[in-house]
């Protein structure tokens, strides 16, 4: 029964920049396709473009940010890390468990004073 | 020389308690600190987000060091957060663990 237990989740992903757009649409949807294998699905994608890394990341000096945000299966997060460390081209990751979904990635700044 | 040492007396005579004043203001000591407001508490924030980098990045030093609260005025139960954001936005390679010099 407990593992019907759904959550909802942020998850980061870094892409390595040197694909070409088609290859990097095809690393895109396989994590899609892997979320969606397990019975999550996914709320929205944020594409936020090239950036350059503050290190190198195996080797690469920029990467390719895309954010998504997707239910899942409690159970299914493990396998879904078991499969992103096999990826190659996934730079790094990050799944956290979240409220809610955020339809814009504009913030306001908090200001230190003096 | 001797013009020095008249006018050193003169002012240690007459104008103590006026040059102490600006500094500890008041009867406090000359060492208290104005104590700073916390800008997380005045804005209510209820969590601090490892993307919002303009944010994260007034407190962290030049070398991406995180800043101690006694010099930016965070509060206590802000800071562990904030740590926390700094640390998930390094992990993603969105902060530097060492800055450039």
């Amino acid at each position: 029964m407990s593992q019907k237990r759904e959550g909802l989740y942020e998850g980061m992903y870094i892409l390595s920049a040197t694909l070409s757009n088609e290859s990097r649409k095809k690393a895109l949807d396989k994590i899609t396709d892997g979320i969606a294998e397990k019975g999550g699905e996914v709320k929205k994608i944020h594409d936020q473009g090239r950036r350059k890394l503050c290190y190198e990341i195996k080797g690469k000096k920029e990467g390719h940010y895309y954010l998504l945000y997707f239910t899942a299966p409690t159970r299914s997060i493990i396998e879904l890390w078991k499969e992103y460390h096999l990826h190659e081209d996934l730079l790094r990751f990050v799944t956290m468990k979240t409220e809610e979904v955020l339809e814009s990635l504009e913030f306001n700044p908090i200001k230190v004073q003096g | 020389m001797q013009q020095q040492y008249s006018r050193s007396s003169h002012s240690t005579s007459s104008s103590t308690q006026e040059q102490r004043e600006p500094r500890g203001g008041g009867d406090s000591s000359p060492f208290a600190k104005k104590k700073k407001a916390c800008p997380f508490t005045a804005a209510k924030a209820k969590k601090i987000d490892y993307k919002d980098l303009e944010t994260l990045r007034q407190f962290i030093t030049e070398r991406g060091k995180i800043m101690p609260r006694r010099i930016t005025g965070v509060s206590y139960f802000y800071q562990k957060i904030l740590k926390k954001a700094i640390k998930q936005a390094r992990y993603m390679a969105l902060l530097p663990f060492v800055g450039e010099e």
